[in-house]
């Protein structure tokens, strides 16, 4: 894959979801992101505008996997392309049904990756940083905390998406085989550890460090109560509301 | 005030939306967040703390649900602007006061979305047609009518929440009676240990 259509490529996915709309979702910052590759692969204006009336239909996977699908897409639509025509209805339909069984195996393990562990896990690591930064002098903690917290995410976001290109295209269709040898769970599981390692930081930061420290029965006692009620599957913003009224009823019933 | 109204709150406002477009329709970088947008945010208007303590909660509140399929959870960005420019504003909102409103408003851009969402279908049929056609898809005229209309629809809310309701929000809460202001008070102090908590509980769900 030249590197000059990967960056290409690359760039224009991070369009993916520009035309995010309800009824076919990403279709549309696929084609975009596919474009340049259809231009290399079909030279005749009319099979390159019938090639992309095919990416119109419905697609929706993680955007950070999306790199894979391009890749694999891309390699198939070459060999697509190299056909005679009476085999390429066939082809069309495998690029098709492959396009969509990836996009939901991708996005799966794309949701469970960033959005269920390396989102959260970022944001404890940015707070706990914003505590150890404050306590250490470090000047402007709370901005450090951020670039913190930016450079843990993209660092690996942008790698998937940039590799994911390089070895969707390698892959084609024996994704899903190479797929299950990266023990995407494990990884996942890793993270939520290491991300509750922090928040865990930062609940005793919190509790030992001004301004809401020093220790108190009180805040503690509060602390402990919300990780129960949320453990118990109680939403946050009724565990929230639960607060206003708690407080309104001490301050009512309370001495004046 | 007028140069708040005219010049600042429309510059911050735009900042904010183009800030908050990262989330879903361009790169993704997390920007958007409000645990990058609200200490940013505070540091411009010199409340930093206020902007990273609102920007924890909403982080905590929108984490919970992630953005899935068609769901379109909480907008925590817009909540996150909407409290600290509400707060740090000239209306002054007490932090007490503006966190409920901002969540209300992170809610109600969320319906926002949903109708721009809507209305982006269109386009998957005019791309269609030129295709059809043997044209080409005008990709930037495409980005202005998707994006473009997104982030003129984001700021315009972010704008009119912060000049019209933060002063309702602030004028409503001086009406409040005195335990139902400790109520929300509370539930203010207590915020950072519910966020806390929902953070180890989304990271200790399913490991």
């Amino acid at each position: 894959m030249e590197r000059r259509l990967r960056a290409r490529i690359f760039a224009r996915s991070l369009m993916l979801q520009a035309w995010w709309n309800s009824e076919n979702m990403q279709n549309l910052g696929f084609l975009f992101a596919f474009e340049p590759w259809l231009e290399r692969i079909y030279g005749d204006p009319g099979r390159r505008s019938a090639a992309a009336a095919r990416h119109l239909e419905f697609f929706n996977t993680q955007p950070y996997m999306a790199g894979l699908i391009l890749g694999v897409v891309g390699a198939l639509e070459e060999e697509l392309a190299r056909l005679p025509e009476a085999g390429r209805a066939a082809a069309e339909g495998r690029i098709r049904a492959l396009k969509k069984a990836a996009a939901e195996a991708l996005g799966a393990i794309g949701d469970r990756l960033f959005w269920g562990a390396l989102r959260p896990a970022c944001a404890a690591a940015a707070i706990a940083a914003w505590w150890i930064f404050w306590t250490a002098g470090v000047p402007h903690p709370l901005l450090a905390g951020c670039l913190l917290y930016l450079a843990l995410f993209n660092a690996s976001a942008l790698w998937v998406r940039w590799q994911g290109l390089r070895l969707g295209y390698l892959w084609k269709e024996r994704l899903p085989a190479e797929l299950a040898r990266y023990r995407w769970q494990k990884a996942a599981s890793w993270i939520r550890t290491a991300g509750l390692c922090a928040a865990v930081l930062s609940a005793l930061a919190g509790l030992l460090v001004p301004p809401w420290g020093p220790f108190s029965l009180w805040n503690a006692g509060v602390l402990a109560g919300c990780v129960a009620l949320e453990a118990f599957g109680v939403p946050a913003p009724r565990i929230y509301l639960g607060m206003i009224a708690l407080g309104s009823a001490i301050a009512a019933l309370g001495p004046a | 005030m007028i140069g708040w109204h005219l010049l600042e709150l429309p510059v911050l406002s735009v900042c904010a939306a183009a800030l908050e477009a990262d989330g879903v329709y361009v790169g993704q970088w997390m920007v958007s967040r409000p645990i990058v947008l609200g200490p940013l945010l505070g540091a411009v208007l010199g409340a930093p703390f206020a902007g990273a303590g609102f920007g924890a909660i909403f982080e905590a509140f929108a984490v919970e649900t992630a953005p899935m399929g068609g769901h379109i959870p909480i907008n925590g960005a817009v909540a996150a602007a909407c409290a600290v420019l509400m707060c740090a504003g000239p209306a002054a909102v007490a932090p007490a006061a503006a966190l409920p409103a901002a969540l209300a408003l992170g809610l109600a851009a969320a319906r926002l979305e949903r109708v721009l969402r809507d209305r982006r279908a269109r386009l998957t049929a005019e791309a269609a047609s030129l295709l059809e056609a043997g044209e080409e898809v005008p990709w930037p005229v495409f980005a202005f009518r998707s994006v473009g209309e997104h982030m003129a629809a984001m700021a315009a809310f972010i704008y009119v929440a912060a000049a019209a309701l933060g002063p309702a929000a602030g004028a409503l809460w001086r009406l409040l009676p005195g335990p139902l202001q400790m109520g929300f008070s509370t539930a203010f102090d207590w915020a950072p240990w519910l966020a806390v908590s929902i953070l180890i509980r989304a990271l200790a769900r399913g490991r």
